[in-house]
């Protein structure tokens, strides 16, 4: 019993070790990939067209439901305490602070990190990842960076939609219940949202990005040669990154009152 | 004659999954220049012990040693100019799936040739496939081709790059008749080039009639090692046992053994 909890543990450690390895492979391989003409530019084009074009309409649409969300229950309650003008920090706080980044990592966690470690998964137990090192193909860098780099890209740039269509979105829905014109709707969203929750909306997507990226390309690379190993290492993909970046998004929101 | 020589050698190799052991304690050093055959039962550890000796695999314990430097400690630059120079022919193929035929080809030239222009990327694709007989759709995925051209492909990604030292896994699975015959008449011209190739293989034609030197494998160990002659000779019963197939075909030659072993001479 001893003994398997020994070798457990030190599995864990071991583990650790892989992981840390991995993620420093990643950071290395992003940090020379545009250094060169590389061949995985293409895989990294083609991970920006799949996680942030094709998921474009989808974070679109959530942006556009959440800002009709907050609107119309904001509407609704804040002027019977006489604080309608609140209205526009709520909008600031959930939409580019919270829920924003997090909803987006979200969709990219169920379209992108899914398909990102079944695909590599597939290729392990398919040799094609072994068929890359007999070529000379490092798979980390010509693999696992393009998609790390790709996902990174492209959630920073699905925030920054989400919140576009998340603050439009509130601006249309508030014609039918207040007539606002769009100048003074934006002009109130600046006066009372901090310019902060940008700096953290960007640091959010920014992590997340790495999270789920890092946990999709590694539990991907964990399968040994089975492909019923790989529905578990996209469970393990999904609830790691799912995990990883709520407390992330605890611990950056609390740093945040911290530090501005 | 080889321009670029690579000495490859095992030592102390272990390997093991799941607790098992795939490879016990190997050393082995591969002859340079010349066709060396693996043979051993199913489950010897043949594949495995080919994937090690193209550092494919990282063994548990031991080195692969390349020009006597550890792989593992070897520089980058040295990697790429050592993989350009060692093709890999995968016993189920190993196509890259998301690929078409010609991205299969086109990527590693692409990579060790950083600036080759599209054009020569096309006469060496066509080069290749002529040499080994492919005359189907190159913009098809592996998944629309049958097993038997997917490993004729896997064949052209091996060759794509002209390498000095070639391992074979298997070329007599999954292909037809005329296909096998294209196989073995690029390996007779490849060794008499003067390639080192190391072959995993049940295929009686290429151990009789190309193999210079034969490795054993027989309960994941290195059984014997030794020139074509002094294996097929031996009296040793597990010997003979894992090389009847070869044993047999030499019985039924009507002729000089030396002849089967080296035609030409």
């Amino acid at each position: 019993m001893i003994e398997r909890i020994g070798a457990n543990i030190r599995g864990k450690f071991v583990e650790f070790g892989y992981a840390t390895g991995f993620f420093l492979s990643l950071i290395k391989g992003s940090f020379f990939f545009f250094r060169q003409k590389h061949v995985g530019l293409k895989v990294l084009m083609m991970q920006i067209l799949f996680t942030g074009f094709e998921a474009l309409s989808i974070i679109i649409l959530l942006g556009l439901a959440l800002g009709v969300v907050i609107i119309v229950q904001g509407l609704a309650i804040l002027p019977q305490f006489g604080q309608g003008d609140l209205i526009y920090t709520i909008l600031d706080v959930v939409i580019t602070r919270e829920l924003g980044p997090l909803l987006t990592a979200f969709v990219i966690i169920a379209r992108s990190a899914t398909a990102i470690s079944t695909e590599l998964g597939n290729m392990v137990a398919s040799q094609e990842i072994e068929a890359y090192v007999s070529v000379g193909i490092d798979p980390i860098d010509y693999l696992a960076v393009p998609r790390f780099l790709g996902v990174i890209i492209s959630i920073v740039l699905l925030n920054l939609y989400f919140n576009i269509a998340g603050l439009i979105g509130s601006f249309f829905v508030a014609q039918f219940i207040q007539t606002v014109t769009i100048a003074e709707y934006f002009r109130n969203l600046l006066v009372f949202s901090q310019p902060a929750s940008i700096v953290i909306s960007f640091i959010k997507s920014f992590v997340f990005g790495i999270i789920i990226s890092f946990s999709a390309t590694y539990n991907g690379f964990k399968v040994e040669g089975s492909t019923t190993e790989i529905p578990q290492v996209v469970i393990k993909a999904v609830g790691q990154g799912l995990a990883l970046c709520i407390i992330a998004s605890a611990i950056i929101t609390a740093l945040s009152y911290l530090w501005f | 004659m080889i321009d670029n020589n690579y000495s490859i050698e095992l030592i102390d190799i272990t390997i093991a999954k799941n607790n098992n052991i795939i490879l016990d304690n190997i050393s082995f050093k591969v002859p340079e220049g010349i066709t060396t055959i693996i043979v051993g039962h199913l489950g010897s550890g043949k594949s495995t012990l080919l994937k090690t000796i193209s550092s494919i695999i990282v063994p548990n314990s031991g080195k692969v040693l390349i020009n006597e430097k550890p792989y593992t400690s070897m520089s980058a630059a040295a990697i790429k100019a050592y993989r350009k120079s060692c093709g890999f022919v995968f016993q189920d193929s190993a196509l890259w799936a998301n690929k078409t035929i010609y991205q299969n080809l086109e990527l590693p030239l692409l990579y060790h040739f950083p600036d080759i222009k599209k054009e020569n990327i096309d006469n060496k694709i066509k080069k290749t496939l002529d040499l080994l007989g492919y005359e189907g759709n190159i913009n098809r995925r592996p998944s629309d081709i049958s097993a038997g051209n997917r490993k004729l492909i896997s064949f052209a990604r091996a060759l794509i790059t002209d390498p000095d030292i070639l391992m074979i896994d298997s070329p007599e699975t999954s292909i037809d008749f005329s296909s096998h015959g294209k196989i073995r008449n690029i390996i007779r011209d490849l060794k008499a080039r003067g390639k080192t190739l190391i072959i995993c293989t049940y295929d009686e034609y290429i151990t009789s009639m190309l193999a210079d030197h034969v490795v054993v494998l027989f309960k994941n160990k290195i059984y014997a090692s030794g020139s074509y002659k002094e294996i097929v000779t031996s009296n040793d019963p597990v010997i003979r046992r894992i090389m009847s197939h070869v044993l047999d075909k030499v019985s039924n030659f009507d002729g000089d053994i030396l002849n089967l072993i080296n035609p030409n001479s």
